[in-house]
């Protein structure tokens, strides 16, 4: 191979070394089992994809064959993944070694999400978006069910198993009936059609193919696994879901709707816009009920990814930026919020009630204010990351004059005040007896600092995205 | 201006690294920085109150064009030297109060810091984005000062209950300034300069079509954050807080934010009769209302909370008013109550600390016993009943002027005078009530045997600066004449002179001004004398208004609709979410199908005899299926239809599908009829109406199918695909013969592959199901005998919490349900 030849392949390399790296670490446990080192190299990989994404941008907009787009949107977001899944592997160390006794094929499967996460960003075809879903799912299954001993965690795994199931088949009829209409999959080809109108079984297609996202984005009402799932997975692979599965899984909608101009079918508009209120609504009015941490971090995704999906329906440079921004932020702020469930977790089992909480800020500085934080961050409190993500999710919505989806954002945002508030409040009510068995190391204190310092530095400085976010809306408008 | 308030949020952070280093370092920051911004602003005064305002932009959020945008002019800069002054004076006085709360004086330290820095933020910002980020981060710090005490459940609801009312009106705020924004662009005025608040001045947004939403609005935004009746509700419930943070928050800064955006906009939405109207009205109400209500209170501090709301309302109704005098009176007065109401605050604290109560009534001859806390109270009343020569006195003949002088209607200027009185008498009275038990002697003094001690030099240092202010301004009134007329030409957006004095002599009005001022004073006394002789019930019910009932329905019906949303959506156990998700999804395909109809074509072929009894026989087994109790009855029915699809198959000529299908659907009837053997007899039958929906859903679902498949076949769409294979087929004899077999057999061998794979793990997962079942049941089993184990204990807990858990377990836990591997299998049949 020539030097030019090597230099064609710069746009892949992220991808590449993601999935190469869960291969490496299979055959270095088959070598020899070691925690520390299946971590390591995990970390490498993740940290070498991390590191060829200068160059890849520098390369991009390429393709390879019909399945795999590289552009600045599907680099931003690898870029966004593969930092989430390096916090996620060292948020989960120390919580598998206190708990599980062959931690190393976790880090496999981890591997394999994030294939799974990068490729579904870097995809503008329908057979890319099935096959890059798949590839995700199947590694969280293993990934929810890890405790092999703990009921709740097989039971979580089966059911997501079974409505990732009928999501995928919803999904594939639908890219079936497309194909029926068009004759192809590629988003450009849907956007062909799309400019002469869709005929009712294109466009019953297309609605399902945005019934099976939504069911992987977990929005309302198709988000009943959510809650189960995120409670019965190991806290960290609740992290996983909330962030690197579900984040990618909205970049893809937001590349597929803006690119097939699907929006401009009203009825499609109508289905998008109801799934985001609905989920607005229901997400935070359920939360509201919880006295379990995991089951309300749950509940407030869906809530979450219902905001994020009017940044998804505002099209044009200003949605790449909220999207952009939002993903960011939210992977941060869920970071914190599970970094401290999966701190506070022991062998028996995931911090999950309330009372678990009471009196961190006073046990526990760090873990209380990464908590609070978090919580108001989520809550869209200036100075945080969520508040500007919330501007912009306003401003998108507004540009788009969706003033019926801005009033919803902020008459929701008013109800969750409530139960994020309630976190807030446990943490600094007087201190309860410390539960034993939890993590007192400096690792997790340090990470959660550095999240904690991320989580102000995008509230107080939003800029340090803008270049990365000027390039994606580049590449797409 | 962003360094200044950049300092106070830095210093916020410091604090309490600071405090774990050293102490007595953290204590002194604090004050130091308040002190050092204090001089920062004061040594400004001669710029702006010469050449006028002084404007700063810094790109903020590139993405989407906002700026962080600030405005130094006569207003901010008194606010920004009450804030920054008595900052400095209240850290210094809280450092001393929670001497013997250590722990937590470092993160007390820096959230006053933070406070400070977003009220500044507040009075400085000039972009409406701006002005919303400080005014919601003053609800937050403030949430957490007011929580203060957060083990006990006062203070969670207190503060809760702050937050929610401020905060919910910062979001309501926000709308109306965007909306400003808004109408001026659409007057013409560039986008660029529409975001600057002080630019709006400009634009005629009075005349606007939008202008009474946009007033509705901002208004709400204001009276929510300065408690006006009937959303006052929250301040003297704010008072659970310690002192200093009442001292600080809820007299002499945050709640003033309200009425500093009043003035702040009287110029871009002022001078229309709706605002006249209704701001000067809900004002003047609350001014005098809330007074009387001081008056009755048996708390030192909610007398000092509910003056503070009348303080408020005096502040609303001369913004309402919007006259030159008032702009004036509305300068003086925001001064006069910040230098009174701050120190009262404090000597408060003090006695509390030290004497152990805070009722008025009950710490007779306390003065006398803390003698420099008496002087701060005696100097900080005297000002407060507006008594000459102090500040307060000067005050009070500005707003009996701003009546005077209202000569637009004449009964208003009446009633606003009698108004003004009121308040005036009210306020005086209740500064008796602070003041005079402790310097009068009699029975029911504190506990005698141990006599309350003087507090700490700074807790006495501390207010009587304050208070000492007073006196000064009041005599040497003409220091503050240029800022007076600084703060006045802001609010009146036009010069405004200003000349102070104590007497002005006798002619008309000021006459009559001394002689209600007389008269407040004889009326107060009166009232003083008479409670004196009988003290007024612990419980005073005048003080829960509307407000707060209103407030808690509000509340509780929220959680009543996610009580309902969890039955409806979350409740149910596994069936019930597939049913609700087919539902929806079968909806949102048939939505387009619905709104745009063609009707299907066929292909035109009759069917024959043959074709229309088997189709008659595969619906009466449906019927029966539907029907039967029993479930191998049911599975019998079921595998009739299917063999009647098989012999469909054969019929138009797919001999090869109809072979596949009957070895499916007999492998299908053993594997079903091997299943029920294990499951228990019991079989789920839901009533009528249930039914009845599931049945329509069913029929939805079938129909839709059923019309996709007809439109995908009509000769409209694209045969590309089938016309590929078909040539294939006739090209290459070495492929399988049946077309369809063709296609799995040959064209997609790989994907045959995979859907074998995921029927594998499909049957694996199962497996586990079923194993999953069996562990449970001997875990069960091992509890029964006692041995107490863990996981087994979590479910009913969990089920007790949440209902959504509850319907989650019974779902999954119930062996009889079908819906489990039923689910399983239909998607299997889908996907393949």
């Amino acid at each position: 191979m020539t030097r030019a030849d090597l230099a064609d392949l710069a746009p892949l390399a992220p991808l590449a070394i993601l999935a190469v790296t869960p291969l490496v670490v299979t055959v270095a446990i088959s070598v020899r089992r070691h925690h520390a080192l299946a971590l390591g190299i995990t970390l490498a990989g993740l940290a070498a994809a991390v590191a060829a994404v200068p160059a890849a941008l520098a390369a991009a907009p390429a393709t390879a064959g019909a399945l795999v787009t590289v552009d600045a949107l599907s680099l931003s977001f690898t870029l966004l993944i593969a930092l989430g899944t390096a916090v996620v592997a060292l948020m989960s160390r120390p919580y598998l070694a206190r708990s599980e006794r062959r931690p190393e094929e976790y880090y496999v499967l981890l591997g394999i999400a994030a294939t799974g996460a990068a490729a579904l960003v870097s995809t503008e075809h329908l057979a890319g978006v099935i096959l890059a879903v798949e590839t995700l799912s199947v590694a969280l299954f293993g990934l929810i069910a890890y405790p092999r001993d703990r009921a709740g965690a097989i039971e979580a795994g089966l059911k997501y198993l079974i409505m990732t199931g009928a999501a995928s088949a919803v999904l594939v009829f639908g890219a079936a009936l497309l194909y029926a209409d068009i004759g192809g999959l590629t988003f450009d080809d849907i956007a062909a059609r799309a400019s002469g109108g869709f005929s009712v079984v294109g466009l019953a297609g297309l609605a399902l193919v945005i019934a099976g996202l939504a069911f992987k984005l977990a929005l309302a009402p198709f988000h009943m696994w959510a809650p189960d799932v995120y409670q019965g997975a190991p806290a960290p692979v609740s992290a996983l879901i909330a962030t690197v599965s579900e984040g990618a899984v909205a970049a893809l909608a937001f590349r597929m709707l803006s690119a097939t101009g699907a929006l401009t079918e009203p009825a499609l508009a109508a289905i998008v816009a109801g799934l985001a209120v609905v989920s607005m609504a229901a997400g935070n009015l359920l939360a509201l009920l919880q006295t379990r941490v995991k089951r309300l971090l749950a509940y407030s995704s869906v809530a979450h990814f219902g905001y994020l999906l009017v940044a998804v329906m505002a099209a044009g440079p200003l949605g790449v930026e909220a999207l952009l921004f939002y993903v960011a932020a939210y992977f941060v702020m869920t970071y914190l919020a599970f970094g401290v469930v999966t701190a506070l977790s022991g062998r028996a089992g995931d911090a999950d009630a309330l009372d678990h909480f009471k009196g961190l800020c006073w046990r526990r500085p760090v873990l209380g204010i990464a908590l609070v934080l978090s919580s108001l961050s989520l809550l869209g409190v200036p100075v945080t990351a969520g508040f500007i993500a919330k501007l912009y999710v306003l401003a998108a919505g507004a540009s788009e004059a969706r003033w019926g989806l801005v009033v919803a954002i902020a008459l929701t945002t008013a109800i969750s005040a409530f139960y994020y508030l309630r976190l807030v409040v446990v943490s600094l009510s007087r201190p309860a007896e410390d539960p034993r068995g939890d993590d007192r190391s400096l690792e997790a204190a340090a990470l959660l600092t550095v999240l904690v310092a991320l989580l102000i530095a995008l509230g107080v400085a939003p800029g340090i995205l803008e270049p990365l976010a000027t390039r994606a809306a580049d590449a797409l408008f | 201006m962003l360094i200044a308030i950049a300092t106070a949020f830095v210093a916020a952070i410091l604090a309490p690294l600071l405090y774990r280093i050293k102490q007595q370092l953290a204590t002194v920051l604090a004050p130091g920085v308040a002190l050092g911004l204090f001089a920062y602003f004061a040594s400004k005064i001669p710029q702006v109150t010469e050449d006028g305002p002084i404007l700063e932009s810094h790109v903020w959020v590139p993405g989407m064009n906002v700026h962080a945008s600030f405005i130094l002019d006569g207003l901010g800069l008194v606010f920004a030297l009450l804030v920054t002054g008595i900052g400095a004076l209240i850290f210094t006085y809280a450092a001393a109060y929670f001497a013997d709360e250590r722990d937590r004086l470092g993160g007390v330290l820096s959230i006053f810091l933070l406070f400070m820095g977003s009220m500044l933020g507040v009075v400085l910002a000039d972009d409406a984005i701006t002005l919303f980020i400080f005014w919601e981060l003053t609800s937050v710090t403030s949430f957490f000062l007011i929580g203060y005490k957060f083990y006990t459940e006062k203070a969670k609801k207190s503060a809760l209950q702050a937050l929610v009312i401020t905060g919910a009106g910062g979001l309501v705020l926000l709308v109306g300034l965007l909306l400003m924004s808004h109408a001026a662009i659409a007057q013409g005025m560039p986008p660029e300069e529409a975001r600057r608040i002080s630019a709006l001045a400009d634009a005629d947004i009075q005349g606007h079509s939008l202008y009474t939403a946009i007033f509705v609005l901002v208004v709400l935004g204001a009276f929510s954050k300065s408690a006006q009746m009937p959303l006052h509700f929250w301040l003297p419930g704010a008072m659970v807080a310690p002192t200093p943070i009442s001292a600080y928050l809820h007299s002499a800064t945050m709640v003033k934010a309200g009425t500093f955006l009043l003035a702040r906009l009287n110029p871009q939405l002022g001078g229309t009769e709706l605002w006249f109207w209704t701001v000067t009205t809900v004002g003047a109400v609350t001014m005098v209302v809330a007074a009387a209500i001081a008056v009755f209170q048996r708390d030192l501090k909610s007398v000092l909370a509910y003056t503070t709301v009348s303080a408020l309302g005096t502040l609303t109704m001369l913004a309402g008013i919007g006259t030159e005098t008032a702009a004036k009176a509305f300068a003086l007065f925001l001064v006069v109550h910040a230098l009174y109401k701050a120190p009262l605050f404090m000597a408060a604290g003090t006695i509390d600390k030290k004497a152990g109560t805070r009722d008025p009534w009950a710490i007779r001859g306390l003065a006398y016993r803390m003698r420099g806390t008496g002087i701060v109270i005696a100097l900080a009343c005297l000002s407060m009943a507006g008594i000459p020569p102090f500040f307060g006195f000067i005050g009070k003949e500005e707003l009996y002027a701003t009546a005077f002088y209202y000569d637009d209607l004449e009964w208003m200027s009446t009633a606003l005078a009698v108004a003004a009185w009121l308040g005036a008498a009210f306020t005086a009275a209740a500064a008796l009530v602070v003041a005079l038990p402790a310097f009068s002697r009699g029975p029911g003094g504190p506990d005698p045997s141990k006599p309350p001690k003087e507090g700490p030099l700074r807790m006495v240092a501390a207010p009587a600066i304050l208070a000492a202010a007073g006196i000064v301004l009041g005599t040497l009134n003409v220091l503050a004449e240029d800022l007076v007329a600084a703060v006045a030409t802001s609010i009146y957006d036009a010069p405004v002179s200003v000349t102070l004095a104590l007497w002005h002599g006798l002619e008309y009005p000021y006459g009559v001004m001394l002689l209600m001022s007389a008269a407040s004073l004889a009326v107060a006394g009166l009232l003083y004398a008479k409670l004196s002789s009988k003290p007024p019930a612990e419980e005073s019910k005048l003080g829960r208004l509307q407000g707060a009932e209103v407030y808690a329905r509000v509340i509780d019906g929220i959680y009543k609709l996610a009580g309902a949303t969890a039955r409806v959506v979350q409740g149910g156990p596994l069936h019930r979410h597939v049913f609700i998700v087919t539902a929806v999804a079968i909806a949102a395909a048939a939505t387009p199908i619905l709104m745009r109809w063609e009707t299907p074509q066929t292909t035109g072929t009759q069917p024959g005899i043959p074709e229309i009894v088997i189709v008659a026989l595969g619906i009466a087994s449906l019927g029966l299926l539907i029907k039967a109790k029993n479930r191998l009855v049911q599975t019998a029915a079921a595998g009739v239809i299917g063999f009647a699809i098989a012999f469909l198959f054969a019929i138009y000529s797919g001999p090869d599908l109809a072979i596949t299908q009957l070895m499916v659907e007999t492998l299908m009837v053993i594997l079903l009829v091997l299943v029920l053997h294990r499951l228990p007899a019991r079989s789920v039958v839901h009533a009528a109406p249930k039914r009845i929906v599931h049945g329509v859903i069913a029929l939805a679902g079938g129909a839709l199918v059923t019309v996709l498949l007809l439109l995908a076949a009509s000769p409209r769409y694209p045969r590309d695909a089938s016309d590929f294979y078909i040539a294939h087929l006739e090209e290459e004899p070495e492929l399988a013969r049946n077309l369809i077999n063709a296609i799995l057999e040959n064209f997609r061998a790989m994907d045959t592959l995979g859907e074998i794979v995921v029927l594998a793990i499909a049957g694996v997962g199962v497996t586990a199901l079923v194993k999953l079942h069996k562990l449970r049941q001997r875990e069960e089993g091992e509890q029964d005998a006692g041995s107490g184990d863990d996981a087994g204990q979590q479910a009913p807990r969990e089920a007790q919490n949440d209902p959504a858990a509850r319907g989650a377990e019974a779902g999954s836990e119930d062996p009889a349900d079908p819906s489990d591997p039923a689910e399983g299998d239909q998607d299997e049949e889908r996907s393949s």
